[in-house]
């Protein structure tokens, strides 16, 4: 009789337990189709930020006087073509004369063209020929118009660009004139008012340096306070208090490290404002608990084994320390501070306080050159009016998640290829 | 009769409030096996650890009284405890080769503290250490791969090679074959045999046979006290004290 | 002294015991027996003596087994190994002691030999002199004491005087009537034998005292005085 019973206990467990595991992946899947839902909703409006419109023309070289070969870049740079260039776009069109149908013409290509033609000459000024195919950014209305996002059918008061605009777009379309090429400057130029010729190369920088200011700044100070906090620190109240207080900064929010940055570092210290520095200088704060508590806990992880036996042949205590167990203990101190990199690398709310954020053309060269990191960029993108933004918005967060991917992928790499079996 | 190497002297150890060891007093002779044994938690291996100095590192462990090794007591001020254990080498119960190379594992000792004067005066320490503890032959060929990848027994004797490696006067082990196979133990007790030429060697063991067999003179454990000392045919035919006669006998554990 | 952890390794050591105990209740029935058929002149006790020496050398027999068992699987140290290995000696003296108690029926057996009683008495005499000492020693032997033991091996000197005295008596006995020689030679070896059993009965002691001490007895040289009057 007992027997039949305890088969039936037996069957409702395994039952409870399947019942169990079907929650846990159904909890998982749960979560990963968000995550799919998310990268599809980011990755299909942003890849088209990667690709620009741009418009064949045909630049009559000989127009110019001097002969570009023997003049340098900058000579080049200072030459005035500003007509030339006009006329050049004109000859698209030859038989338009009114003066409003030109000006909706030249309206139709990037503000930059002149610049645009004068580094096409520098970067090929050895072997010109008399006639040259340039290759010119159209404006962000066309560009939007051919990635298929631009209200056509709205009636012609409401919208920004004209009708002879699209006409002359659909009929270059049609002649061939028209190319969808891949957008370098999209990743090496700066920030700009005009959509269509703004870059994340600004930022992208900026994040760089911050991010080097960040592991230059965190990393020795983290992981050597680490070590001596849990090697050589006696156990008493002073290092129980520290330890409370290391915990407690992990979970501090960024936003108050901006203010510390802010009140101090600029106001007191006046360091340059909106610089990668300052940035790096609150985001290391940041980083510090975020090094340290993985660091100690690798550390403690060593077995006791490796220490006596290290003892009992003479080692010093440091030498103990510093031969056996921090070697051990690296690749879980390792993988802890690049992903507190990785956090710091996507931080916001502090840098906004200490004013990476205003609009910086220039990319920086240096982290005391102000610059903007890629969530700031994200951030100021996000809250432009222009429809060509949008796209860029996204092709950022594609950049920061990529870099996220990278850096997290590298501490697991680190973690595997290291480990070692003691 | 050898003479006197090691000298323990009204030894009493306290952890925190509680008492490990009662006033041991006991003397271990040059170039011979000294075993200690007893019941867990008797102090035998706390007892070992006194004599280099190991307890020091634990906080809460204070001990008086005085060891003697050669005449210098080792627990005065001036004691340096690197030097100390530079000449007290130790062997553990579960084998802990340095997760290095077989070679780095016997060369760090040497390095450290100066000893060998140049690489191949290093090379030679090395393989002079391992052919001492009987695993030369096994490991000449993959002296770069790692200590760790050896079997249990091999370890151990590696980690004699590396007690060896600095020329200590004494090796103290705490119960060294308890976690290896009857064959391993058997080569690591013939390694006592022959080690004991030139070592003073004194083994913590739970194992009654293995002190009766390598030892020539034994210390009886008991609760924190030494119960019995003498040599080990008396202490094993017909010892004194009728606790160790219980405990040699399996009468109590 | 408390009992071993492992239970059966107690187990094994009391069946060796009460298996020796066993072997000397053997032959102390079986002295008992020689001696009674020496006196009442019974032959067919004298023979069945003889017959049931086989149940002596039987249980000898399975005494070993029970050592060699017990050695290999326990590996018997200190008080222990004395008292396994003192057990085999033990167990081959009272089997010497049954050898002798069947050599003394066979004797007692001849009834055509014409042998004078007053001798006779003095052998039972002596006998039951030994019969005491097997059971003192068997009793010491039970109760580990070596004090027991100690009474009983200094009681051999007074077995060995009891021989000289009646190896004395036979003598003269022969040599005034010559026709009982046949007679008095039978009962002179029959004493031997009975002396001899009480020197296995001191080896005995011996063993014990061993076990329980440690230490051997060491006899001192016996006083030969004794032999040197024969008149």
């Amino acid at each position: 009789m007992t027997r039949v019973n305890n088969d039936n206990r037996l069957a409702k467990r395994l039952n409870a337990e399947k019942r169990f595991q079907f929650y846990c992946i159904s909890a998982i899947a749960f979560s990963l189709i968000f995550v799919v839902i998310l990268f599809i909703n980011i990755f299909s409006s942003g890849y088209s930020a990667f690709y620009k419109t741009v418009i064949e023309v045909d630049f009559d070289v000989t127009q110019i006087d001097e002969d570009i070969a023997t003049l340098t870049d900058l000579e080049i740079r200072k030459l005035d073509i500003f007509r030339l260039s006009k006329k050049t776009i004109y000859s698209l069109y030859p038989d338009l004369d009114d003066r409003k149908s030109k000006k909706m013409l030249i309206k139709i290509f990037s503000i930059e063209y002149e610049d645009e033609i004068k580094s096409h000459l520098i970067k090929n000024k050895k072997n010109l020929s008399n006639i040259e195919t340039i290759l010119l950014t159209a404006s962000d209305d066309v560009d939007q118009v051919k990635k298929g996002n631009y209200p056509r059918e709205l009636s012609e008061d409401r919208r920004r660009i004209k009708d002879i605009q699209l006409s002359f777009y659909d009929d270059l379309e049609e002649r061939g004139k028209v190319k969808y090429i891949f957008n370098i400057p999209f990743l090496t130029r700066g920030d700009s008012r005009e959509p269509e010729l703004a870059g994340v190369g600004g930022s992208l920088l900026g994040s760089f340096f911050t991010i080097i200011t960040v592991l230059i700044l965190s990393f020795p100070i983290g992981i050597l306070s680490a070590i001596y906090l849990q090697e050589f620190a006696k156990s008493n109240r002073i290092t129980d208090f520290i330890e409370i207080n290391i915990n407690n900064l992990a979970a501090v929010p960024s936003i108050v490290f901006g203010l510390l940055g802010l009140g101090i570092i600029l106001n007191v210290f006046e360091f340059p404002r909106s610089t990668p520095l300052v940035g790096g200088m609150v985001l290391a704060l940041l980083t510090l608990p975020r090094i340290i508590i993985p660091t100690r806990a690798a550390l403690r992880a060593v077995p006791p084994s490796i220490r006596e036996g290290a003892l009992a042949v003479g080692a010093t205590k440091m030498q103990t320390v510093m031969h056996h167990v921090v070697p051990l203990a690296m690749p879980g101190a390792l993988t802890g501070t690049i992903i507190g990199l990785a956090q710091a690398l996507g931080e916001t709310a502090p840098l906004l306080l200490i004013g990476m954020v205003a609009f910086v053309v220039d990319v920086p060269s240096s982290p005391l050159d102000a610059s903007a990191s890629l969530p700031v960029q994200v951030y100021l993108w996000a809250e432009s009016a222009e429809r060509g933004y949008v796209e860029k918005t996204s092709a950022t967060i594609m950049l920061l998640l990529l870099f996220l991917i990278l850096m997290n992928l590298t501490a697991v790499i680190i973690r595997r290829k290291f480990e070692t079996k003691w | 009769m050898n003479k006197e190497k090691i000298s323990a002297n009204n030894i009493n150890v306290h952890y925190g409030d509680k008492q490990a060891l009662f006033d041991i007093n006991m003397k271990m002779n040059e170039k011979e096996v000294t075993a200690l044994i007893g019941p867990s938690g008797c102090g035998k291996s706390t007892f070992l650890r006194c004599i280099n100095r190991m307890n020091d590192v634990i906080d809460i462990c204070k001990i008086s009284g005085n060891i003697t090794v050669d005449g210098h007591n080792i627990y005065s001020k001036d004691t340096k405890v690197e030097r100390l254990r530079e000449n007290i080498g130790m062997v553990f119960q579960k084998p802990n080769p340095f997760p290095k190379s077989i070679f780095e594992n016997v060369a760090y000792g040497p390095r450290i503290h100066g000893t060998a004067l140049d690489k191949t005066d290093l090379e030679e320490v090395v393989v002079n250490s391992l052919k001492r503890a009987a695993i030369f032959d096994e490991v000449k060929d993959r002296m770069h791969e790692s200590g760790t990848s050896l079997s249990g027994g091999q370890q151990q004797r590696l980690c004699i090679a590396r007690a060896i490696s600095v020329n200590p006067d004494i090796i103290l082990m705490d119960e060294p074959c308890s976690a290896l196979d009857p064959i391993a133990t058997a080569k690591i007790e013939d390694l006592m045999g022959e080690l004991s030429k030139d070592f003073t060697i004194v083994i913590v063991t739970h194992s009654m046979q293995q002190a009766a067999r390598v030892s020539k003179k034994t210390g009886f454990f008991h609760m924190g006290y030494l119960i019995e000392v003498g040599p080990t045919e008396v202490i094993f035919s017909n010892p004194e004290n009728q606790k160790t006669q219980d405990y040699i006998t399996g009468r109590f554990g | 002294m408390s009992d071993h952890i492992v239970s059966a390794y107690d187990d094994q050591l009391n069946l060796i015991n009460t298996n020796l105990i066993k072997l000397g209740g053997l032959v102390e029935s079986q002295l008992k027996n020689a001696i009674k058929s020496l006196s009442d002149k019974d032959t067919s006790l004298a023979d069945q003596v003889v017959n049931d020496d086989n149940k002596i050398d039987d249980l000898e027999k399975e005494i070993h087994e029970l050592i060699y068992k017990i050695i290999a699987m326990r590996q018997p140290i200190a008080i222990d190994l004395r008292t396994v290995l003192s057990a085999v000696t033990i167990a081959k003296d009272l089997e010497r002691m049954g050898d002798h108690a069947t050599n003394i029926a066979k004797r007692a057996a001849d009834l055509k030999i014409y042998m004078p009683d007053s001798p006779i008495a003095e052998i039972a005499s002596m006998a039951s002199e030994v019969q005491l000492s097997i059971t003192k020693v068997l009793d010491a032997y039970v109760a580990k004491s070596g004090e027991l033991a100690l009474e009983v091996w200094d009681k051999d000197i007074v077995i060995d005087k009891s021989y000289v005295t009646i190896y004395k008596h036979l003598l003269r006995t022969m040599s005034k009537k010559p026709e009982t020689i046949p007679g008095c030679s039978q009962l002179l070896a029959i004493a031997k034998n009975i002396e001899r059993i009480g020197d296995y009965v001191q080896n005995i002691a011996e063993d014990i005292h061993f076990i329980v001490k440690g230490e051997v007895l060491i006899r001192e040289a016996s006083n030969e005085d004794d032999w040197e009057t024969l008149e």
